[in-house]
């Protein structure tokens, strides 16, 4: 077996990596709340809900994920593989002539950012994010003792 | 003459298991939102069971790293719970371990200084 995961410091590159990670997704989650506003028409598309999806880092790059061969692979944490625009839901419409963006029927098409599913989100990401930082503390803290229990 | 890669091997043995499974799990709460992620595991305790019941040398026991596949296949089995459960129990073994190699070369020095 190839040494899988050496390195004393490897564990605290993994949890900063599910740290970044839930940081980026906020940040998605953010953009959606503060563009839910943004209304458009036929030829102005409105905003369109964000989200993120991620994967998990291996140190061979070249292996593929879900592959159950674990022994010769290094595991090293999470990224954001690409940031996906929802295209299955509709925009809801909303009449109200006079709008700027509204058409010669008198109708704005607004976002398809759905208030409750974001503030779900939020909460999610929150969790996770604390989650990882328990993590991390534990580990730090079996360091630690490693340093305090043997050297006495 | 004292042979302390022989008398340390078991706890290094495990010490390693140990850590291994930390970052293991770290891995895995780090991916708990991965779309068909499958966690991974590190066996020891059961491998040490399956070593000594054929007679053979607990401190050659290894530890191994793999893939947990159960659960639907394509659908992310990571329990967020089970993982924190798994680290606060290796937290406290990892610290028995240590205490308990520290206390060794504590006695070492007790016999050879006096102090």
């Amino acid at each position: 077996m190839v040494d899988e995961m050496k390195g004393v410091f490897r564990g605290f590159d993994i949890a900063a990596s599910g740290l970044r990670a839930g940081l980026q997704r906020s940040e998605v989650v953010a953009a959606n709340l503060g563009n839910m506003h943004r209304t458009g028409n036929a030829t102005k598309e409105p905003y369109r809900r964000r989200s993120v999806v991620f994967e998990e880092v291996l140190e061979n790059a070249a292996a593929v994920a879900g592959s159950d061969r674990a022994d010769d692979k290094r595991a090293n944490g999470v990224q954001v593989a690409r940031i996906v625009e929802d295209h299955e839901t509709e925009f809801p419409v909303f009449y109200q002539p006079g709008h700027p963006d509204a058409d010669e029927s008198g109708k704005v098409l607004g976002s398809n950012v759905d208030l409750f599913q974001e503030l779900v989100d939020m909460t999610v990401v929150e969790r996770g994010f604390d989650a990882n930082l328990t993590a991390l503390r534990t580990y730090r803290s079996m360091l630690q003792n490693t340093i305090t229990n043997m050297s006495r | 003459m004292i042979d302390f890669d022989r008398e340390t091997a078991f706890t290094r043995q495990l010490l390693d298991a140990l850590t291994t499974r930390t970052k293991a799990t770290l891995h895995n709460v780090a991916n708990q939102h991965v779309p068909g992620f499958k966690r991974y595991e590190v066996r020891f305790e059961d491998m040490l069971r399956e070593a000594t019941a054929r007679g053979e040398d607990p401190d050659l026991v290894t530890h191994e790293v793999a893939r947990d596949t159960s659960g639907p296949p394509g659908q992310n089995n990571v329990v967020l719970m089970d993982e924190l459960a798994i680290l606060g129990k290796t937290q406290l073994l990892h610290d028995v371990m240590t205490r308990r190699a520290g206390s060794y070369f504590q006695n070492l020095n007790k016999a050879i200084f006096g102090r």
